[in-house]
């Protein structure tokens, strides 16, 4: 959903979809990835418009890096002492 | 698979003691989590506590003392989607002079759509995975939230 959700603006229906999910499921993924700032959302009527966040893989990797980077120096202190 | 993450550390210790810190649910704590559950064995349960009531859950693949070892990890919590076992940790150990050079890959999923998918359990859990690297108190645990409250909380923006 995040990838389709990258070139361009798209209905909770088509990314439900995509995803494989039913419509319920995909819209629970949707509110947690906008909560997250990875996608924002667009209400247009009765539509809501899905759209990635350029930066959500970025961000994802970005945090993944901080993790493992501070876990990495955390076990080389208890491992040297 | 999709490469997530790639780091290494020089530590001034021997692979077998440095191995220890994968296998030993005594150690693991030491650098990773405040509890954990482990059965060092192809197979095995590999099951750590990333703060209280959260736990992340996988399985080892690799055990060969001291170089090499990897285990799988997703969340327990079913509503995060990113189910045990569909990301992988691999570390190699390696003897550099008196120490070793310690090399961490954690590979994704398989396809974008299945990272898509699970960004989900990532995007919730990974900002408390960093405070929690950083030795703080990431607060109340993001999975007792319920799709009504969250629907409700994002509403209210």
């Amino acid at each position: 959903m995040l990838e389709r959700a990258l070139t361009g603006e798209r209905s909770a229906s088509d990314l439900a979809a995509v995803g494989g999910l039913s419509r319920p499921a995909a819209s629970q993924h949707l509110a947690v990835l906008v909560g997250a700032g990875l996608m924002t959302v667009r209400p247009q009527g009765r539509q809501r418009w899905y759209r990635t966040e350029p930066t959500a893989f970025d961000e994802i990797r970005r945090r993944l890096d901080v993790f493992w980077t501070d876990r990495l120096q955390a076990l080389k202190q208890a491992a040297e002492s | 698979m999709t490469n997530l993450h790639h780091s290494e550390v020089y530590i001034a210790a021997s692979p077998d003691h440095v191995f220890r810190f994968f296998v030993d649910p005594e150690w693991l704590p030491r650098w990773l989590g405040v509890a954990a559950e482990l059965d060092p064995r192809p197979g095995g349960v590999f099951r750590f506590e990333v703060t209280e009531g959260e736990w992340c859950v996988g399985e080892y693949l690799d055990v060969d003392p001291p170089h090499r070892v990897s285990f799988t990890w997703g969340w327990e919590n079913k509503t995060m989607n990113l189910s045990p076992g569909s990301s992988v940790v691999e570390v190699d150990l390696v003897t550099d002079g008196g120490g070793t050079r310690v090399t961490l890959v954690h590979r994704g999923l398989p396809d974008t759509d299945s990272l898509a998918l699970h960004a989900d359990g990532w995007s919730r859990y990974l900002p408390r995975l960093e405070q929690v690297a950083r030795g703080q108190d990431p607060g109340p645990n993001p999975a007792e939230e319920t799709p009504d409250r969250a629907r409700n909380r994002l509403e209210a923006r």
